[in-house]
């Protein structure tokens, strides 16, 4: 949905999804209505399932990031879960390549794990404490490589602390998880799965748990690998502030379906459904305290076990109408690639938009095309 | 409280009463030479009706320093040195917390200050109901009258009402409630007995920012109606430069600057809280460049000498790795009688030259947005 090689996220050209180079380019992992329903245990229960994904499309493409950012229990890790095949999809489908995605053992799913490699949170969990970062990045490199050379490997390893700016190299190879920094533990980490020279890193809040300080480099670090190796790179976060400045495109997620996406700069500057913008209204900015709209926020999550009718966020929004308990709407194309499930984009409600954001905002934004 | 409200309360500096006056408060955890410093000479001042924000990195000593004003600090946590001196804004009570004996610390805990936990909310016991909590909570601190239980539960109902919980939750239990309620909870629980002070430990750090917002939102028009003081502790300081008067800022157990947040902002006088400020992606406005901070938070078992913070300074001197700057005026002196910051760079017998630009926005005149 991106410029595939284009490092400057800003350049993002939303049309290039049209164009008959993007077309052709086949994206690296593309999601394609995947849904996840997790059964509910315990009593009176039965049948019941958690709505946790359903119908997500993603498209990560070679040298670009897309940021996945929703509220707690959203569903964001439950999809990097799915195209990880860490966890069995309920339907929907799963493309690598182009090709469909069914293994979950042997020597195909080995292959697969090389392509896809999963960064996580908590870089204190993800790392055996008892294993040095030499010996970390020593097995990964010959899991993924059989048939090196002693040589061969011991360099390739160097050449992964470099790349994750560790350096200089001999220094870190000894070194013990608990001899590290949160930032630096998260960097091996990131060494580990470049060990498989894989085309797709899925990174689940890669920085939460890292001091506000180091954060940065650490994304920026991102950032440069996915130029470098042209590698697909899906960034989960609960910081959409973070998603405006490290991905190209952002897809917003609500109660397990995406609910808007488009350009990171777009969304974030213009979001169009009413809950992004509660989103980005909520975010803490010490540069807006005098222009903070009043628009009070209330309502919890909803349940997943029985989410509303119609749109999942319409007991929260204040532009609720009859159609929205109704109907789910469909994804609206707007303009400059960004899209929104909201029914106030449909063809015939511009009196309802008007409505809702205001005669003057509402004049600048076209009616929707529905598209999915 | 926004920061423009800040400005205008801050211009002619009106009457400030002091409520909490940590001065030169020390904490180690340990003893012998293994002793981690977690608190060094802590000043900090905490005014009737202001939201005081407390900020730094992780393991600088923020919740150190709200365990030991309370005197909650649990082994091997010994404050070394130092008073910590409640006045009452209301009656002018008080007395220095760290010279009370355990009666009356015990009659001061909760009534004058009260504390919300850093991850209270997953501390509830989850096989008692909520309101069970509170209520049990309420009686430890009440006479045992006959009817003390009927008043406490009435007390319950009022309490989850004011924050925003709908009454008929008070037989719910903690796992039927989502995060932010049990946060709300936990804020209850806090102003049971209407303290003067709240001291609240990363109340929102685990919640998104939706939840968050509501939850900061519903803190300050409680603070409006009910008139307590607040210490807000957390490592978000784009959330403090929203919601607080004054921010201070912690490196390595140290207060290395202290302003109103409005200075913070517009005019860092310390290089961490520079950098601290450089760290955060801007979500509105021009896109600007990001730099964090380099390296990582020092070891507070082995800290480097001199100035804490010399190894990832961009501006160190020399003279950075010999003395370890107390915090004081800055460069600008009088002129802004009411910050302070730990830096050589403010003091002019060692600084090597002027004060670099970012750091040197001056006082007056510079106030542009
Ligand atoms: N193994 C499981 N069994 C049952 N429900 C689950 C399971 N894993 C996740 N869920 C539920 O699915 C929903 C989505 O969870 P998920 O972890 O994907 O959310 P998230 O967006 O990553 O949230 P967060 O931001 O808090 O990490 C939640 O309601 C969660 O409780
Ligand atoms: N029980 C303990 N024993 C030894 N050291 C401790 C103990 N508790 C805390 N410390 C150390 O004291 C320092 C200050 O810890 P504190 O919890 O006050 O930091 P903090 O600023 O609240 O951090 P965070 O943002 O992670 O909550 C840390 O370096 C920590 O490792
Ligand atoms: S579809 Fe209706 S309820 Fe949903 S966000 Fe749009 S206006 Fe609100
Ligand atoms: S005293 Fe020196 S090292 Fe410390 S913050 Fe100031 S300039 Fe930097
Ligand atoms: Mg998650
Ligand atoms: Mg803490």
């Amino acid at each position: 949905m991106t410029t595939p090689t284009s490092g400057d996220p800003s350049s993002a050209a939303p049309a290039a999804a049209d164009s008959p180079s993007a077309a052709a380019r086949v994206p690296v992992i593309e999601t394609v209505a995947l849904t996840k329903h997790f059964p509910v245990r315990g009593r009176g229960s039965r049948g019941k399932v958690v709505h946790a994904v359903e119908g997500v499309d993603l498209r990560l493409d070679a040298g670009s990031v897309v940021a996945l950012v929703g509220e707690s229990g959203s569903g964001k890790s439950t999809v990097a879960r799915l195209i990880a095949q860490l966890l069995p999809r309920t339907s929907g489908d799963v493309l690598l390549q182009g090709s469909s995605v069914r293994v979950r053992l042997g020597r195909s799913f080995r292959r697969y794990v090389r392509n896809v490699q999963m960064i996580l949170q908590d870089p204190f969990a993800s790392l055996n404490p008892v294993h040095t970062v030499g010996y970390v990045l020593t097995r990964s490199v010959s899991i993924h490589n059989p048939g090196l050379s002693r040589a061969e490997r011991d360099q390739k390893v160097r050449g992964l602390l470099e790349q994750v700016e560790l350096r200089p190299a001999e220094r870190y190879l000894a070194k013990f998880p608990h001899e590290l920094s949160g930032g630096q533990r998260q960097r091996v980490a990131i060494a580990r799965a470049l060990g498989a020279t894989p085309k797709a890193l899925l990174a689940d809040e890669p920085v939460s748990m890292l001091d506000v300080s180091i954060r940065i480099g650490v994304l920026n670090l991102l950032q440069r690998l996915k130029s470098d190796l042209d590698l697909a790179i899906l960034y989960i976060t609960h910081d959409i502030a973070s998603a405006r400045y490290f991905a190209d495109e952002t897809v917003v997620m609500y109660a397990g379906q995406v609910i808007e996406r488009g350009p990171s700069e777009e969304v974030t500057q213009r979001p169009r459904h009413p809950y992004t913008q509660l989103l980005i209204a909520s975010a803490p900015d010490a540069d807006q305290l005098a222009g903070r709209e009043e628009r009070p926020a209330k309502g919890e999550p909803p349940s997943l076990i029985d989410p509303p009718t119609g749109c999942r966020f319409n007991p929260r929004c204040p532009f609720a109408m009859d159609v929205c308990r109704q109907e789910r709407p469909p994804m609206f194309e707007l303009e400059d690639g960004q899209k929104a499930a909201c029914w106030l984009y449909d063809e015939g409600r511009a009196e309802e938009r008007a409505a809702a954001f205001g005669a003057g905002v509402a004049a600048g934004i076209t009616n929707g095309v529905a598209v999915a | 409280m926004t920061l423009l409200d800040a400005a205008a309360a801050a211009t002619p500096p009106r009457e400030r009463k002091p409520v909490l006056e940590i001065r030169d408060l020390s904490v180690d955890y340990g003893y012998d030479q293994n002793a981690v410093h977690a608190l060094q000479g802590v000043d900090l001042t905490l005014h009737a009706g202001e939201v005081l924000g407390l900020a730094g990195e992780s393991g600088c000593g923020k919740s150190t320093l709200a365990y030991a004003a309370t005197r909650l600090l649990p082994p091997p946590g010994v404050i070394t040195g130092g008073s910590v001196t409640f006045t009452s804004a209301r009656d002018g009570h008080g007395g220095d917390l760290l010279r009370m004996n355990d009666a009356e610390l015990r009659a001061q805990r909760w009534r004058d200050t009260a504390i919300v936990f850093q991850g209270a909310m997953n501390s509830l016991n989850p096989v008692y109901t909520v309101g069970r909590q509170l209520v049990d909570g309420i009686l430890a601190h009440k006479p045992r009258t006959r009817d003390a239980r009927e008043q406490a539960r009435a007390r319950a109902l009022e309490l989850l009402e004011m924050v925003g919980i709908p009454k008929d939750r008070l037989g719910s239990y903690p796992h039927q409630l989502s995060g932010g309620m049990r946060q709300r909870v936990m804020i209850a629980m806090a102003l049971a007995l209407e303290p003067e002070i709240v001291i609240m430990d990363e109340p929102t750090t685990a919640l998104d920012v939706v939840m968050q917002r509501q939850i900061v939102e519903q803190i300050m028009q409680l603070k409006d109606e009910l008139g307590f003081s607040v210490i807000f502790i957390t490592h978000d300081v784009s959330l403090l430069l929203e919601l607080a008067d004054r921010i201070a800022i912690m490196y390595a157990g140290r207060i290395v600057e202290d302003a109103s947040s409005e200075e913070v902002y517009k005019m860092p006088r310390h290089p961490y809280t520079a950098g601290l400020l450089h760290s955060f992606p801007p979500l509105r406005g021009p896109k600007r460049d990001l730099a964090g901070i380099p390296g990582s938070p020092p070891d507070l078992v082995n800290l480097p000498t001199g100035c804490k913070f010399h190894p990832r300074c961009p501006y160190a001197f020399d003279e950075c790795k010999l003395t370890d700057p107390a915090l004081g005026p800055t460069r600008f002196g009088a002129a802004e009688p009411e910050r302070q910051v730990a830096c050589l760079l403010n003091d002019e017998r060692v600084a090597p030259g002027p004060i670099p630009l970012e750091l040197g926005v001056r006082p007056e005149g510079d106030r542009i947005a």
